[in-house]
């Protein structure tokens, strides 16, 4: 084995040596594979808004879990060595594998199922609790210990609570929202001109019905351009023909 | 077996030919029979301690897809939060420093002392790269925004209750992994010192290069799972 | 690392020989990395711990004397306990223990209890003390893997415990050991105790993970010529399975606890409905750990039970590889039925599921009771210590499994949830199983460790009482969980009050039987016989070496000529005739 620059394989004192050709190559395979998430998943986006269709959410997952599973395949096979070592090493990591796969296949059976043999648990157990709220709850008199959260949102939840907090700073919705764009146009505008789709006419104010909606991404908050109080546009339905005057 | 490795009969520098931490004077420890049983089993507990790793992270992988699970609009508001093209290229910045760690081990099977430090160089400056990406342009904006975990929460503009979640898990979970590329980041520091100043690794003796690249993988490894699952998955 | 060198010249001395010159003698002991000396270290920490622990217990079972509360209120002057009956000060508690009420009082003393026994006592006790110490001689190496972690691991497991300690002098804790949200994320919220005592579960879970991968890289690269698996000593097994569960659970905790931290210190609301988090996620995150944990209590326990078994009837253990087996495969079970403790929180579907895979740990468990009760068969017994012991495990433990069952079922899991009978089941299982076999080992290789034979009448006087004092304190406790007695109440109904108050004259018959057990060991480092390199006559390779071992364990590299158990054809190293006589046996050799 004196040919050490080749594709072959050497051993050093009996290990492995990874040749530096299958080394770059698997690193421009990773980087390929980054790029091949990131197209499939504005891709995806693109077609959404192209077509006006909605693709399940599955189609985003397993796109982007399975090309990152490859490419952790390659980086624990090829960087790690696992191809080359020990298969004792690989066992090791495949069984704590699946204990991961146990950890999160049990837990999210548990509270995904909570309501299904008898529907009137629902009621009983809801999912993850309510959001509402953060009070203090009622301190016992007879009990001394202190269940006191740092923040006391009176009822609302903490989001809600954020929003009347910067409303009564700002003293008026205008004050508020003019705040919001001041404090966003900069990056509104890196944003928009960074991003083809909204060359292309797609903006991001799509409301898809449900969560799994693909819109393309700019660090900000969907919605929030438009030119009305959100509030009010909830009331009223017309609120689509708002949205071309959007202020972007 | 005579191997072109073995025949490599580069003289160490004189004023190292002696030093007890050069790798070609550095023994084994005394329970093992012999070099190599030392360096399988130091690596097979490395691998040991690789799956405690990524168990830990199970937990945060557990908590995003458990809430995903329970609040699917929050999640896809939170996903939008985040410009994806900050993840990509913090995701290129650690596999290019995979790549270099990696190659970082190969010059020390090889007895490339060189290359084994402009290697190990050019990892930590990936990492000094990572963290300064993740801080300058996203938890520094972040929490400016008010985007912060828990009731550190002040953001105004949020439209689901359930995003508090979404922060405190993004913080979490890449606060941990910062983290952890910190520590790895400090063990490749140690192999470049120790290779700098003594030539402390070589064809014999890698195996700390070996392992500390094996942990910087695994930094790697999770960084590849987050990446889709914060900024890609809505 | 000179220590470590390749060909060092070491005197071949015992292992706690050391240089002249107390200071000289306490650094050697604090920077060894020898793992007889840290298996030493481990094993008086741990006692200390259970001591402890054992103190919080013996006030909570004081308290639990009357119906109302024993210690009934605190002077809020003075800080005094005052007791209901006879108004009798019992001195100042309220300074130590930061509480406004004798009810927080009890809280914290269960919790104390509960916390001290679990991550500082039970989890590092069989392996990280005699498993530390015998494993690499069983295997016939010369030390663990990784010494200088093994070292490390002792360092973090008494940062942890300091932590803990810490924490109880701020006041203690009051939120069960198990750290159930949303108490444990709003209870005290203005004191950093309880995140103290969280942050030492988690160092403590480093230790354990430190232990664990030593063990496991230790029993795969360092096995001894001619030692294959199957030639390996069952308790062997044993720690292998415990450490690969304490690598593969542990680092859950690990998140589940700094999560804790987080949502206590900022929070983040994962596990904080109020937030939209889920307290029940916290439970699966804990459980996830804390059930594979209790088979890191219970397996090495049944690791040492083979060996005594097997040496002290003086028989091939019966069913070796089902033996080593079920180790794995209860190993392998223990990560599939956390669900079991969290019975009334969950969904019905999962609770099935889980109900179903619990009723799998019967089977390995049952396969290992059944071999031993045949090993036992025609066995020439020796009813010394460590065999008493044995058989106790064997009625204890078969008690603590069996009563696990209904607990498994889910519809009278719903009755017997969160009450006394729970409390009695996991005392049968871990004190009746973990410490019982753990006084047993203790016995079986105190002579082997120190050098020394004990008082062998006055341990089995211990023993015994420790028996009927175990028995009393728990075996009421079945009655009481099943009237409906909860757990953690300090007061209840006049009813129960005959069985608590036999139970806690139980405890201090345990109490009674541990210090004699505790004078008898110092009886013997003090002023005991030496002991006969192998005074059971036991055929695992630490036998072969000295009594206390030699530093580097053994003159030789140990070659094996003989299986752990081949008691019918080997003459133990070492026997003489006049420690005791071997059974007629013409094929021995």
């Amino acid at each position: 084995m004196s040919n050490h620059d080749t594709h072959a394989e050497e051993h050093a004192h009996g290990h492995p040596v990874v040749s530096w050709q299958i080394q770059l190559g698997v690193l421009l395979a990773l980087l390929f594979f980054t790029f091949a998430t990131v197209l499939f998943y504005n891709a995806e986006s693109w077609v959404e808004h192209a077509f006006e269709i909605h693709l399940p959410g599955w189609v985003n997952i397993v796109g982007a879990m399975s090309i990152a599973t490859v490419k952790a395949i390659l980086v624990c096979m090829f960087f790690m060595g696992l191809k080359y070592d020990k298969a004792l090493n690989t066992f090791a990591m495949l069984f704590c594998l699946f204990c991961v796969g146990l950890f999160l296949g049990f837990s999210m059976i548990d509270l995904d199922t909570r309501d299904r043999v008898e529907p009137w648990r629902k009621a009983e157990a809801s999912l993850g609790g309510t959001g509402k709220s953060l009070d203090s709850p009622p301190i016992d008199a007879r009990f001394d210990a202190n269940p006191s959260p740092s923040v006391s949102t009176g009822g609302l939840s903490i989001v809600e609570f954020r929003r009347q907090q910067k409303l009564e700073e700002k003293g008026s919705e205008e004050a508020f929202w003019s705040y919001y764009y001041k404090k966003h146009a900069e990056h509104q505008h890196s944003a928009d001109i960074n991003n083809y789709f909204a060359k292309l006419g797609y903006d991001h104010h799509v409301e898809l019905p449900t969560a799994n909606k693909a819109v393309p991404r700019h660090g900000l908050t969907p919605g929030l351009f438009a030119a009305v109080d959100p509030k009010e546009a909830a009331h009223d339905k017309s609120a689509d023909d708002h949205s071309d005057d959007s202020d972007h | 077996m005579q191997t072109t490795l073995d025949a490599d009969t580069t003289p160490a520098p004189a004023h190292l030919a002696n030093h007890p931490t050069h790798w070609r004077n550095r023994g084994y420890a005394h329970h093992w029979k012999n070099r190599d049983e030392d360096f399988e089993a130091s690596k097979f507990g490395m691998w040991l301690f690789l799956t405690t790793e990524v168990l830990l992270f199970a937990g945060i992988f557990c908590g995003y897809a458990v809430f995903r699970m329970l609040y699917p609009d929050a999640w896809s508001n939170g996903s939008h939060y985040l410009d994806w093209r900050f993840g990509a290229a913090n995701t290129v910045v650690l596999l290019i420093s995979s790549w270099t760690v990696a190659s970082a081990v190969r010059c020390a099977q090889l007895n490339k002392q060189k290359w084994l430090k402009i290697n190990l160089i050019i990892t930590l400056l990936c990492a000094v790269l990572f963290v300064f990406i993740k801080l300058k342009f996203e938890y520094y904006v972040k929490l400016g925004d008010g985007k912060a975990p828990g009731t550190f929460f002040t953001y105004a503009f949020a439209e689901n209750p359930h995003e508090v979640l979404w922060w405190s898990l993004y913080y979490v979970g890449t606060g941990i992994h910062a983290l952890h590329v910190l520590i790895g980041a400090s063990l490749l520091g140690w192999v470049l010192y120790r290779s700098w100043k003594y030539q402390a690794y070589g064809p014999t003796e890698y195996l700390m290069v070996e392992n500390s690249a094996l942990y910087w993988h695994l930094v790697d490894l999770v960084w590849i799972f987050l990446f889709p699952l914060l900024y890609l998955i809505h | 690392m000179t220590t470590l060198d390749a060909h060092a010249h070491h005197d071949e001395g015992s292992y706690f020989s050391g240089p002249p010159g107390m200071l000289s003698k306490v650094w050697q002991w604090m920077s060894t990395v020898d793992h007889k000396k840290i298996g030493v270290m481990y094993l008086f920490a741990i006692l200390f711990m259970f001591f402890l622990g054992g103190v919080a217990a013996l006030a909570v079972r004081y308290e639990l004397m009357d119906p109302v509360r024993t210690v009934q209120t605190l002077d809020m002057e003075t800080g005094e306990m005052i007791t209901t009956t006879t108004g009798e000060r019992l001195g100042g508690l309220k300074d130590i223990m930061g509480a406004k009420s004798a009810n927080e009082v009890y809280n914290r003393m269960f919790t104390l209890h509960g916390a001290v026994m679990v991550f500082m006592f039970i989890v590092p006790s069989i392996p990280a003390s005699l498993g530390n110490f015998f494993l690499p001689i069983m295997l016939g190496a010369k030390d663990v893997a990784f010494p200088r972690l093994n070292l490390l691991s002792w360092y973090i497991y008494v940062t942890g415990c300091v932590f803990g300690v810490l924490s109880i002098l701020m006041g203690g804790v009051d939120t069960g050991w198990t750290f159930y949200t949303p108490y444990s994320t709003t209870t005290d919220a203005d004191h950093w105790r309880v995140v103290l005592m969280i942050l030492a579960a988690f160092i403590l879970g480093f230790s354990s993970i430190l232990t664990g991968m030593n063990f496991v890289v230790s029993v795969h690269k360092l096995r001894a010529p001619g030692m294959g698996w199957f030639d390996m000593p069952l308790f062997l097994w044993a720690i292998y399975a415990t450490s690969i569960i304490q690598v593969l659970a542990t680092p859950v905790i690990g998140i589940t606890l700094l999560l804790l931290v987080f949502e206590r210190t900022m929070h983040i609301g994962i596990f904080d409905p109020a937030m939209g988090g889920d307290p029940v996620l916290y439970q699966h995150f804990f459980w996830f750990y804390s059930h594979p944990v209790v088979y890191v209590m219970i397996l090495p326990a049944m690791g040492i039970i083979s060996e005594l078994l097997a040496i002290h009837s003086r028989k091939h253990i019966f069913g070796y590889r089902a033996i080593a087996f079920s180790s794995l495969g209860i190993a392998a079970v223990s990560f599939l039925v956390w669900g079991h403790h969290i019975f009334t929180a969950m969904g019905e579907l999962a609770a099935i599921l889980f109900s179903g895979l619990t009723f799998l740990v019967a089977i390995p468990t049952a396969i290992k009771v059944f071999n031993w009760i045949a090993t036992l068969y025609k066995g020439s017994i020796v009813l010394n210590t460590p065999m008493l012991y044995a058989l106790a495990f064997l009625f204890t433990f078969s008690i603590g499994g069996l009563t696990g069952l209904p607990l498994a079922t889910l519809a009278t899991d719903l009755h017997l949830h969160d009450t006394y009978y729970v409390v009695a089941h996991f005392h049968y299982v871990m004190m009746g199983g973990t410490v019982i076999a753990f006084m047993g080992g203790i016995h079986h290789w105190w002579p082997k460790m120190f050098g020394k034979m004990y008082n062998e009448k006055a341990a089995i006087l211990g023993c015994i009482i420790v028996f009927i004092g175990f028995n009393l304190t728990f075996f009421t406790q079945f009655f009481l969980g099943t009237q409906g007695m909860p757990r953690r109440y300090a007061n209840y109904v006049d009813e129960f009050q005959t069985l608590h108050i036999i139970s806690t004259y139980g405890s201090w018959l345990l109490l009674l039987g541990f210090l004699i057990h505790l004078g008898t060991f110092i009886a013997s480092l003090v002023a005991g016989e030496k002991a006969p390199p192998n005074p059971w006559g036991g055929l695992t390779l630490e036998w072969e070496t000295e009594s206390p071992p030699i530093e580097h364990n053994f003159h030789h590299e140990p070659v094996l000529t003989h299986g752990p158990y081949d008691f019918e054809t080997t003459v133990p190293p070492h026997w003489d005739p006049k420690d005791y006589p071997l059974p007629e046996n013409p094929s021995r050799h």
